[in-house]
């Protein structure tokens, strides 16, 4: 109960600077773009539509990399799990 | 602290791999015109004594990254904003150099490939190594340095016995005096790429072998130095300055140009492959070093886990940084030189060593 509370603190903390982080990025896109001599309107051309995404084998590619990240993540799991009952 | 075990070997490999990342790509020093490698040298020469900088703080704080030493020589608060800049400021790096990797794909050859999809592609096989640690990186590094110096020696007796080079597009040496290539060295090619050494302050105290270090990084950039002012003087010799300055991409003119007997032709893959190796080592460094200056900053123990957050800010950014190519060099030639790497990688630094100094001096250290 205790390390499901911690783990969810954690995730809670790392989305958190997630966001701070990337609205100051954003931010700091924004002031160059200002030095550079470009409206804000401009700059938030970029910022605010980034997908222009085309379905094709690359998407394909992509899911199945990330798949294999999953599947890995997986089987270290489970091994370090199975290893865990084998110390005790 | 946590140490991680890389040689001095992986150590050179990755610093070489890192300094010629993104240079190699764009015309690096081409505002001096034939004199290029002349402002990289300069460059080099700026770059050496930045190093000197960011060794000498970190002979003060050997266990300390620099997030860590600016809390203690700026104070807690000042020092803390100071590092959540120098976070920023690496994923913002690393989102431009993604962005240039992007774009040189796009151009070469997947033209019909939207740019999110090769920026994907390249960021979930960066993170997926740094999710497996830096020692993963560093192996790689040192298995892909050797293949990088192969396929770039191939390329270079190719151009050569192909029989584009001629030297006199060199020639003369110094035409307009040293008022231009004193202007392409600084800032431009002080600090980028010698300059974003500052990334490495990072990954200095983790190191488990500390004494050659420093060594170790002047002799790496020192090496890719060579190399860059090697690769921009054959570019000049093979394509000359009038294509060099105006196309995006030089090397891949150059070496779009072999052609030995009407037999060997189209080896651009040769490049493409140096420059993706190159990329991915710029990219992957960065990327971890701004993970590890968050997870310092933030005081988060388990660093993996902020890799996911961190490549979609990346990814993100990358699209975002810039409308087109043109906005995205022409901010990465005016503004990101004189506004952003200039006083993060040579102005707070040597501030720091001042404090430092002069602390020091009144024995407060």
């Amino acid at each position: 109960m205790v390390k499901g509370i911690m783990r969810g603190r954690l995730y809670l903390k790392i989305w958190a600077i997630f966001l701070f982080l990337y609205l100051l990025c954003i931010l700091c896109i924004l002031l160059i773009d200002g030095v550079l001599g470009l409206t804000l309107s401009r700059s938030f051309e970029s910022i605010i539509s980034p997908f222009k995404v085309k379905y094709g084998a690359e998407v394909i590619t992509l899911v199945i990399l990330f798949t294999l990240w999953i599947a890995d993540d997986i089987l270290n799991y489970v091994r370090n799990k199975r290893l865990s009952k084998l110390k005790r | 602290m946590e140490k991680v075990k890389i040689s001095s070997k992986q150590l050179f490999a990755i610093i070489v791999l890192f300094e010629l990342g993104s240079s190699l790509v764009v015309g690096l020093g081409v505002s001096a015109g034939k004199d290029a490698w002349l402002a990289i040298l300069l460059g080099w020469i700026g770059g050496m004594a930045l190093l000197w900088v960011y060794g000498y703080i970190f002979r003060q704080y050997p266990n300390l990254p620099l997030t860590g030493y600016l809390q203690k020589i700026m104070g807690k608060y000042v020092g803390w904003i100071i590092g959540l800049i120098y976070t920023i400021y690496f994923i913002y790096l690393a989102a431009r150099v993604l962005r240039d990797f992007g774009e040189l794909l796009y151009i070469s050859g997947y033209d019909l490939t939207p740019l999110i999809v090769i920026n994907c592609l390249l960021i979930v096989t960066i993170s997926y190594v740094l999710h497996k640690g830096f020692e993963v990186l560093a192996r790689t590094g040192e298995n892909l340095f050797i293949v990088i110096i192969m396929t770039g020696l191939t390329g270079i007796l190719l151009v050569f016995f192909s029989g584009i080079v001629d030297i006199k597009n060199v020639l003369p040496i110094l035409e307009k005096g040293w008022k231009p290539v004193f202007k392409a060295a600084f800032p431009v090619t002080f600090t980028f790429p010698f300059g974003e050494m500052v990334a490495f302050t990072m990954l200095f105290p983790y190191l488990n072998n500390k004494e050659s270090v420093l060594k170790v990084s002047y002799r790496a950039m020192s090496l890719s130095a060579a190399i860059l002012i090697f690769t921009t003087f054959l570019n000049l010799a093979a394509v000359g300055l009038n294509i060099t300055s105006r196309s995006t991409f030089p090397l891949l003119m150059t070496v779009g140009k072999i052609n030995i007997a009407n037999f060997i032709q189209n080896v651009d893959f040769i490049s493409i492959i140096t420059l993706i190796i190159g990329g991915f080592f710029k990219v992957s460094i960065l990327f971890y070093t701004a993970v590890m200056a968050a997870a310092d900053l933030f005081k988060v123990e388990k660093k993996e886990k902020l890799v996911l957050p961190f490549s979609i800010i990346i990814l993100l950014l990358s699209l975002q940084v810039a409308n087109n190519l043109t906005e995205h060099f022409n901010e990465g030639m005016k503004v990101v030189p004189l506004y952003i790497h200039l006083p993060l990688q040579t102005g707070i630094p040597l501030l720091l060593v001042i404090v430092v100094w002069f602390r020091k001096r009144l024995n407060t250290v």
